[in-house]
């Protein structure tokens, strides 16, 4: 370390006031005066005179401090921090929001009921008491899918049964569940709040079935539903229709039609397996 | 040979980069108080309405909630309730079945029956466009640990810029430890028949509405009943008288 060239380098790079600017400037401005100093002893000047000869190649660092302040302004060095710090910063509440998001949205169990187990094959659920059995008569082929808001709602699963209750003929009754599973690409938050019950179903006899929130109380046709379950980018929900009466019917569609939207769910109610 | 970029070139990179970090959290975090049109949308998508026009935001003091976005579609009304504190979010939406249209700011409202103080917003929808002022009163009664309540309420508001009149029904406990109680429990059913939950399927509440104009002239009333969407479905279809 030259002494000379030390203090000329600080006089020269006073007046740069942000800090890795000043260090910047102090290097490139020491790395000149060496390459000077070089050039004058490969010239064959001795070590005194060629400091001397570098000094004076650079001129007053006096009159350059001025100068190179006004080129190396602090705000624009300390905005870079800023923004640097910045990104830093969101990087970090973004990682943490990654983490919650994956422990808040993680898969939730999905309960099986018994009329989708066993697909394709006869299935029959008995009462403890005796009294009752409930027979899986019809095992559907939905292949139905719709799209709304970015959403994509597939049924996944249709089933119907009939519940044949052994001493009281009045219990006995046809049911009809399906299964949707709705997805939609960086919407997790939005795919918990699908509004269920808000989906009502006509079938090809002209049967309407109303949606829950309108009809749960009187007990008429009607859909129902649960949200089964949640994942990433994904939900399921389990319909049902109360009072079914469309045993003979052909179709059945599902339909959501808030505000101008036209969600229709049609499912074949030919064809599929006898189980 | 290594390119260095100059500190405004520097400075260029990482805003560009804070710019789509920002637009990332979007996608990421639901955050009311930050962006709260933004999630008063993404609470539209999920409840499949809308989108809605924003007629106003609101600071209310109610329940959890502090503020309010009202929104308004071509088929009904929604009312967003959010908190900044706790970041409660509700969500209701109502369809447009009258001309003179009220909705409650409702909200899961478990507390208020042991709530010492509530304040309860309520959004009047109208079609008097010359009215610069409006009156409503109705009231409510309940039975309420098997004894019959009933209390008259009366409630003024100027139009609002947005178009909407705006009502706070401000309830106040007597005794802080005891909370609301009655008025408690007939203010949730008030409050939660907006919400169409189909549990207040038979409550039926007549608003008389006053309207009057800028001079101060009663130029027009009218009385609507506040009811749940149910009811009114199951009205229509012949199910209840």
């Amino acid at each position: 370390m030259n002494s000379r060239f030390d203090w000329w380098c600080k006089t020269a790079a006073a007046q740069v006031r942000y800090g890795p600017d000043w260090e910047a400037v102090y290097n490139e401005l020491y790395a000149h005066l060496e390459d000077l100093y070089d050039a004058a002893i490969d010239r064959g000047l001795a070590s005194d005179e060629a400091t001397e000869y570098a000094l004076n190649s650079m001129g007053s660092a006096a009159e350059i401090a001025p100068q190179l302040g006004a080129i190396h302004r602090p705000w624009l060095g300390w905005l870079v921090e800023l923004t640097r710090w910045g990104i830093y910063s969101l990087c970090a509440v973004l990682a943490l929001q990654l983490l919650v998001f994956l422990r808040y949205n993680a898969p939730s169990q999905s309960r099986t009921p018994w009329y989708y187990e066993n697909p394709g094959k006869p299935l029959t659920v008995y009462s403890e008491d005796g009294t009752w059995e409930s027979r899986r008569l019809m095992d559907y082929d939905p292949d139905s899918r719709d799209t709304s808001d970015g959403f994509t709602f597939d049924v996944s699963r249709a089933v119907m049964s009939f519940h044949d209750h052994y001493t009281d003929d009045d219990q006995d009754a046809y049911y009809f569940q399906c299964r949707v599973k709705v997805t939609g690409l960086f919407q997790w938050d939005e795919i918990r709040d699908i509004p269920i019950h808000d989906f009502w179903a006509v079938d090809s006899l002209g049967n309407v079935y109303s949606s829950f929130k309108n009809d749960a109380y009187s007990y008429q046709r009607s859909v129902s539903g649960n949200l089964e379950q949640t994942g990433y980018f994904s939900c399921t929900m389990d319909l049902w229709l109360n009072n079914f009466s469309s045993q003979n019917a052909q179709w059945i569609e599902l339909r959501y039609d808030r505000d101008g939207r036209d969600i229709r769910l049609r499912i074949d109610l030919i064809g599929g397996e006898a189980a | 040979m290594k390119r260095t970029l100059t500190k405004k070139q520097r400075l260029f990179r990482n805003l560009l980069i804070l710019v789509l970090l920002v637009g990332l959290m979007d996608f990421l975090i639901s955050d009311a108080f930050l962006f709260p049109e933004l999630q008063f949308r993404k609470e539209e998508r999920g409840h499949l309405v809308g989108p809605s026009t924003i007629l106003g935001k609101e600071e209310i003091d109610h329940d959890y909630c502090d503020s309010m976005i009202i929104g308004k579609t071509q088929e009904g009304v929604i009312l967003w309730l959010y908190g900044e504190d706790i970041g409660r979010t509700y969500f209701i939406y109502r369809k447009n079945y009258d001309d003179n249209m009220i909705v409650t700011g409702s909200g899961s409202l478990g507390s208020i029956i042991t709530a010492d103080e509530v304040h309860l917003p309520i959004v009047l929808f109208d079609s008097v466009p010359k009215a610069s002022r409006a009156e409503i009163s109705f009231t409510l009664s309940e039975v309420y640990n098997d004894v019959y309540y009933e209390k008259d309420y009366q409630l003024e508001a100027q139009r609002n810029a947005q178009g909407y009149f705006l009502f706070t029904l401000h309830a106040q406990a007597e005794n802080a430890w005891e909370g609301l109680g009655a008025e408690g429990a007939m203010l949730r059913i008030f409050a939660n028949i907006s919400a169409n939950l189909f549990s207040y399927v038979q409550y039926a509440i007549p608003v008389e509405i006053r309207f009057y104009d800028i001079t101060g002239t009663l130029i027009e009333t009218d009385t609507v009943t506040l009811r749940s969407e149910a009811a009114i479905y199951l009205e229509e279809s012949g199910v209840i008288p």
